[in-house]
């Protein structure tokens, strides 16, 4: 287990690597500096400003340059907001994404699975069929659109929940726990209803097969009640393509909270990322890249860990 | 003596057997599979609704008598009435027309965007599933690793150098959708060649080429197209997402993804300028998924 551990973990780093050159050579291919926009920028001043920024060195010391200081956990300054470092602006933005995103990951599992086991065990009858056509609109639905909506119904025509804003950790003194709480409400379920509704599809899916599979039949015929069956013994075994499902996952709640925190103004790093990419600030933009792609590979070495942990049926190669 | 005629197909009884055949003939895999896609009620259903959309998206802009980038002040953020049917945005500027206009943006894009990845999926897939082994290998392992990165961010990466063309949007969008295409196509490949028709063709002398375009393909198209179709409503919520974020399609060309946008940023005085093309983008999304799922359901021969 620590080897495969180990072995996953290398296998890593090249992923990591290519998203690194990607990203940064892609940076590089783009028409122009990030000065040359600028007026009145004399040449002696630009070749200055390049100077600073290492941009007048060869394209490959400048990739090693900034690998060595991406690998400590420098991303350079801002080419936008000139006061920050993108390292400052990611820390900054971390603790919001980190909460709404895990906060609508638990969300999406527990109410998903629920609703998966709950359609399972009422195959073909018009619970099942209920959950599954909520689970239909829930995927084809996107959250762009459930947010505004949403907000519509719950925070503009009834005035049960704040449109937008953010009070946070730091603000729940200030503002008490409710405020935390109801700010949260509306941005952490439209992000996790796509998910519920793909985690409930696969819940049924995998579920129905296991309840068929021979080791339920026994229990069954043990006279165990329905309950305990599900519990102790089809829960489990039907958890499992849910457990190698959470890396694309966190992947997808993490595309979806740029919207999320677009549309309830979130301060998290998915805003940073937007507005960098609007302005053109190089350095954010791949500083956030790098950041959301090592948290999706890491997330899916955790899942497969998980896995790999929990079932018996995956050989450790 | 009893001689088997040399023109077997003209004696009478044969003759009878042939016109028999006739009379049975005509369930081929493509039109048993067209009958139960018709018999599939939401499927129908679905076709009729998509058709209607698509036909609104070409001609009403043509006979609409606002156009969809008139900006009229006298008449901003106007509840749906008789003059403007889906109201006004808080520009005045009448949303039927634009949800129409974003209509026909979206629906390229997802056609087009689709096109894109069916190609490069194909062609990937098919010759990673043909050669097999080493090549094979390589090329599915290249699969996987772009499956792994964050794609998005490379898309959005790529709509911030280039600019935000639509042409930059049909290739990056194509060029996220094909993974799965690829994948889809070289399994199919993989195991068909297997297949003991396909044995069969081989062993009578049949050209590799032409087991491939009489066996291969035609038995490649039935699972192609039930992901073409589940493939647009993907190419199509891409392209919205990213016109959402403002780094789609621009002003004064508009996508639902742009009037959805709008409409949340007017909310509280024009909610009809978010609920109408939420509710098109909604409704064509689903028509799609109900399609491939009807299409899924009547290819699928194992399924019958």
């Amino acid at each position: 287990m620590a080897l495969y551990t180990l072995k996953r973990l290398l296998s890593a780093l090249p992923t990591l690597f290519v998203i690194i050159a990607v990203a940064f050579f892609m940076m590089r291919l783009a028409p122009g500096g990030p000065f040359t926009n600028e007026r009145n920028v004399s040449p002696a001043i630009e070749a200055n400003l390049n100077a600073k920024y290492n941009l007048d060195q060869p394209l490959g010391m400048q990739f090693i340059s900034y690998l060595g200081n991406v690998v400590q956990g420098d991303f350079g300054p801002s080419f936008v907001n000139r006061d920050f470092s993108v390292s400052e602006l990611i820390l900054q933005g971390l603790p919001v994404s980190l909460t709404i995103g895990i906060a609508a990951l638990m969300l999406a599992v527990s109410i998903g699975s629920f609703l998966g086991v709950m359609a399972a065990l009422r195959q073909n009858k018009s619970t099942d069929y209920a959950v599954m056509a909520v689970a239909m609109a829930g995927i084809t639905i996107p959250n762009f659109v459930t947010a505004p909506v949403m907000t519509l119904i719950f925070a503009i025509w009834n005035d049960w929940l704040p449109t937008s804003g953010w009070v946070g950790w730091g603000g729940i003194d200030e503002q008490g726990l409710g405020a935390f709480g109801r700010s949260l409400v509306l941005p952490v379920i439209t992000l996790a209803l796509p998910q519920i509704a793909i985690i409930s599809r696969l819940t049924r899916g995998s579920m129905i097969e296991v309840l068929r599979s021979n080791f339920i039949r026994t229990a069954r015929a043990k006279g165990l009640s329905t309950s305990r069956i599900v519990r102790r013994h089809a829960l489990r075994a039907a958890a499992m393509p849910l457990i190698s499902y959470l890396g694309p996952a966190s992947a997808a709640l993490l595309t979806g909270s740029l919207v999320i925190e677009k549309i309830f103004t979130l301060p998290g790093i998915g805003q940073y990322f937007v507005s960098g990419a609007l302005n053109r600030d190089y350095t954010l933009v791949m500083g956030v890249v790098i950041v959301y792609a090592s948290l999706i590979v890491f997330l899916n070495i955790l899942a497969d860990l998980a896995l790999a942990a929990l079932d018996p049926k995956v050989r450790l190669t | 003596m009893n001689t088997i005629s040399p023109h077997a197909d003209q004696h009478p009884n044969v003759r009878a057997m042939q016109s028999a055949g006739d009379a049975i003939k005509g369930r081929s895999l493509w039109e048993d599979a067209r009958r139960r896609l018709f018999a599939n009620k939401a499927a129908l259903a679905s076709m009729i609704v998509l058709f209607l959309v698509l036909l609104a998206a070409i001609f009403w802009p043509l006979i609409s008598p606002h156009a969809y980038n008139d900006v009229n002040y006298s008449a901003y953020s106007v509840a749906p009435s008789a003059e403007y049917w889906m109201g006004t945005d808080v520009n005045g500027r009448d949303i039927l027309v634009r949800t129409m206009m974003g209509a026909r943006v979206s629906l390229a894009v997802g056609l087009i965007a689709t096109m894109v990845s069916l190609v490069i999926g194909v062609v990937w897939g098919a010759t990673a599933g043909f050669f097999g082994g080493t090549i094979d290998n390589v090329m599915m392992r290249i699969v996987d690793v772009l499956y792994s990165l964050p794609f998005v961010f490379f898309v959005i990466i790529l709509m911030v150098i280039f600019g935000t063309s639509l042409w930059i949007m049909f290739i990056a969008i194509g060029a996220i959708e094909w993974l799965t295409m690829a994948r889809i196509v070289r399994g199919q490949t993989l195991s068909l060649k297997e297949k003991e028709f396909v044995e069969a063709a081989r062993a009578i002398g049949v050209k590799p080429l032409t087991i491939v375009r009489r066996h291969i393909v035609p038995n490649l198209i039935g699972p192609v197209i039930i992901y073409v179709t589940l493939t647009i409503p993907y190419a199509i919520l891409a392209e919205s997402f990213l016109s959402f974020l403002g780094l789609g399609v621009q002003e004064p060309l508009t996508s639902w993804g742009v009037l959805i946008a709008d409409g949340a940023n007017g909310l509280p005085a024009a909610p009809w300028a978010l609920l109408f093309p939420a509710g098109v983008m909604a409704l064509t999304l689903f028509c799609f998924n109900f399609i491939g799922d009807g299409l899924r359901d009547a290819l699928d021969p194992k399924d019958r």
